[in-house]
């Protein structure tokens, strides 16, 4: 790696860091200016950024790399820097995709457009055919009853471990797997055996997804967590303790922004 | 009903009343205050490793030194806080294990992430006398537009897919990228991911393609969703969140920064679970109560 | 014509690339494979398409002195000020790439990485934590058990909430166990089985957009 930020430059860093964090973090007392000049410094940095990525990352080395290196084996006499050439249909299609800017000319946008939703039917057909399909149900293909190398015990704690296969957790899979289905299913009325099985797949459908609101709070946690940590380390003596100081100017500039500019017609 | 207990019971209503509807920014203060908290004094609690955790360090335990590891970077700044321990972990077990780890991402903050990744991992093994060689031992291919079409097109030819690498050094001419092309010459596939494009669209246009081995790190919000996976085998391990990271740090012996926050994570997740209850426990009381008075059927 | 052209297009391309999947001749994997190069290359012109959009509405905002016009401002001069330091940075880095033997070097101190690691890492990490104090209120306001299904899944989001952190095992021993055992059997049924569901439905749309019968790229 070649270069490293000079002292002053990582000082006023750690500074904006600690800034642009507390800053957002505003908005969860209300909406407010401090906030939304962030926020759309956010949005335009981000653009900005994703703006680069598409040219750096793909169209030059994709296309631009890609039609140059044609070029210079046509002139080489390589025949093959003709069929290079093709890739100008790609750059065709891109640009004519930039058509949706022009309402009157829009209606070119879509020969792109199916390209990329004919390209996404195909992969997403065999993606979910074998992956979420053949391979799940090739999954749920479990012995009911017991067979060699399950385990003695009962599949409970502290004896067995929860994750070990057994003749009674896989029938708590195939169980579930098939009422969950049977729930989903709604080309027939809901009587008899098939009503009893959706409504047992609905216990399974409310553990899946009580697990899943379970998963979500750890997430979003974790990201709490992270920023927190991130104004903690920051906030050495070296830089000036910036969280205490940005905390101060970040809560002074609410309370005077509530109290004489606040207009309550803006909420 | 006696004056005394009327007003009583009245009271309790209206107290009640304003707990259950109570102004989430009590809620926000008290959630911070826990983390505050916790990060001034922090606690050690033991950390238990589940299957899948062990089952990904395990695989990538047994590449042997070599091996060609494809580890895909999708994630950005918005889940850094439970995608950055797992990276770090896995990529340091990668190179202590002298694998040659070709880097790329799907997410256009991906590449800043694998730059970063390197540079700390990397300056601890120089501080250990370990050197790596970039363009030798490891690469960084960048970002590439296109979701799972993406996928397709690096399954059949990294080469064609990266024609440079982030920096613009042509990959037909770097040491790490020769002899080999396709998914079919990797050993081990990796996605470190927080959504879509992410561990589903490798598993659904690499894994299930190619057969090629697949392990991924993933946010809590995923993680339920790979459990399929792993169990009909398309998936030979994966780390869900904080959590798992927390669980892969004890693996591989260097307990870091998922394991700090996982205390914090306890404490919080206490603090919701209680207001849960509390507030459930309020609710019902509160239509004990109107049900009593006749206001409520 | 206007509607033929695109429905044939997304037949050519989702036919050879399914022919892909199944096929070694050399004929449908080149044609397939630059298919797959023109989908990548078009993809990231729909990223620039963004961006310019963006650019023409803030533009337009600006000019007219709209509402909130001074922030639009700010949007665009950091977005042009981020642009330019990319471009910067290209620029360097390939002159070091060109000028060497396919050395590979990287440059870390340009004003790119600088707002890259100083503002958009901190704002855009920032605005996503602002979610946990969302889901907290929202798990105190909406998490009531009114019926037996409501309570099912509020003891099983309890149960993974604290079976997964370390004070789940100090509490009771055998909460890992049962967190872990939820995850691994019940809802992989339950995932499971959406899955299957979503799988069929996708292969049906699939073949649905193919054949031309769904044209979702001839609305707007």
């Amino acid at each position: 790696m070649t270069g490293v930020y000079s002292p002053f430059v990582e000082g006023l860093g750690v500074w904006l860091v600690c800034f642009f964090t507390l800053a957002v973090l505003t908005f969860l007392y209300r909406d407010n200016p401090l906030y939304k000049a962030v926020e759309h410094i956010y949005v335009g940095v981000a653009a900005g950024y994703y703006f680069y990525q598409a040219f750096r990352g793909t169209i030059y080395p994709n296309f631009v790399l890609h039609v140059s290196r044609g070029v210079h084996a046509i002139s080489s006499g390589d025949a093959t820097g003709w069929t290079m050439q093709w890739r100008w249909g790609a750059a065709i299609l891109g640009i004519l995709l930039l058509s949706r800017l022009v309402p009157r000319l829009s209606w070119l946008s879509r020969w792109p457009m199916a390209l990329v939703v004919g390209a996404f039917a195909a992969l997403n057909l065999t993606g979910f055919a074998k992956a979420n399909f053949i391979d799940q149900i090739v999954g749920t293909m479990l012995p009911l009853t017991s067979y060699a190398g399950a385990p003695d015990s009962l599949p409970f704690w502290p004896g067995a471990k929860a994750a070990a296969p057994s003749v009674f957790n896989n029938l708590v899979l195939v169980t579930g797997v098939v009422c969950v289905l049977t729930y989903f299913f709604f080309s027939t009325p809901r009587t008899g055996l098939l009503g009893k099985m959706g409504s047992a797949g609905i216990w399974f459908v409310m553990i899946t997804f009580g697990a899943t609101y379970g998963s979500i709070v750890l997430a979003r946690i974790s990201l709490l967590i992270g920023r927190s940590t991130t104004l903690l380390d920051a906030n050495l003596p070296r830089y000036g303790y910036p969280a205490y100081v940005c905390t101060v100017l970040v809560l002074a500039t609410i309370v005077i922004w509530r109290l004489k500019f606040f207009r309550s017609d803006e909420d | 009903m006696s004056t005394e207990t009327s007003n009583t019971t009245s009271r309790l209503e209206k107290w009640l009343s304003a707990f259950v509807a109570l102004d989430r920014r009590w809620i926000f203060l008290a959630l911070a205050s826990v983390v505050v908290f916790f990060l001034i004094f922090p606690v050690t609690m033991p950390v238990t490793v589940s299957e899948q955790v062990r089952a990904m360090y395990e695989a990538i335990e047994a590449l042997p030194a070599g091996a060609r590891v494809h580890l895909s970077i999708d994630y950005g700044p918005g889940s850094e806080a439970e995608l950055w321990p797992q990276h770090i972990a896995i990529l340091r077990q990668l190179f202590e294990k002298d694998c040659k780890v070709i880097c790329s991402s799907l997410w256009t903050d991906g590449p800043p992430m694998i730059e970063k990744g390197f540079a700390v991992v990397l300056s601890d093994l120089e501080r250990e006398g370990k050197r790596k060689v970039r363009g030798v031992d490891y690469v960084n291919l960048g970002f590439k537009a296109g979701d799972r079409v993406a996928i397709a097109k690096i399954g059949s030819s990294f080469k064609e897919t990266f024609p440079t690498d982030y920096q613009g050094n042509p990959t037909s001419k770097l040491p790490i990228m020769q002899g080999w092309d396709t998914y079919r010459d990797i050993d081990l596939l990796i996605t470190i991911a927080v959504g879509d494009p992410g561990a589903v669209e490798y598993i659904q246009q690499a894994q299930s393609r190619y057969n090629v081995p697949m392990v991924a790190g993933v946010t809590a919000v995923i993680s339920p969703q790979l459990y399929p996976y792993y169990q009909s085998r398309n998936l030979k391990g994966f780390l869900g969140g904080l959590a798992g990271a927390a669980e892969y740090e004890k693996l591989v012996g260097r307990p870091g920064y998922a394991t700090r926050g996982m205390i914090i994570q306890s404490a919080v997740h206490l603090l919701i679970v209680g207001l849960v209850l509390a507030g459930n426990f309020a609710q019902f009381l509160l239509w004990y109560i109107q049900r009593k008075k006749g206001l409520r059927l | 014509m206007r509607n033929r052209i695109p429905v044939l297009i997304s037949a050519f391309v989702g036919i050879f690339m399914i022919l892909k999947y199944f096929s070694t001749a050399a004929t449908i994997k080149r044609v397939a494979d630059e298919l797959e190069q023109w989908g990548v290359v078009t993809l990231s012109f729909s990223i620039v398409l963004g961006v310019l959009n963006l650019i023409k509405i803030n533009l337009k905002a600006v000019m007219e002195r709209k509402k909130d016009w001074g922030y639009k401002l700010l949007l665009l001069v950091s977005m042009f000020t981020m642009m330019i330091a990319g471009g910067i940075k290209w620029y360097r880095e390939e002159t070091l790439a060109q000028s060497g033997d396919g050395s590979t070097t990287a440059i870390k101190n340009t004003l790119f990485d600088f707002m890259f690691d100083h503002v958009y890492f901190p704002l855009s990490a920032t605005i996503f934590a602002l979610l946990a104090f969302y889901v907290a209120s929202a798990a105190f306001r909406a998490f009531r058990a009114k019926n037996i299904h409501a309570t099912l899944l509020l003891v099983a989001a309890v149960i993974v909430m604290i079976g997964r952190v370390p004070v789940g095992g100090a509490i009771w021993s055998g909460f890992p166990w049962l967190q872990e055992w939820l995850m691994t059997w019940p809802n992989t049924a339950g995932q499971r089985a959406i899955q299957i569901g979503a799988a069929i439905g996708m292969i049906a749309t699939g073949l649905r957009v193919i054949f031309g019968i769904e044209k979702p790229y001839l609305k707007g």
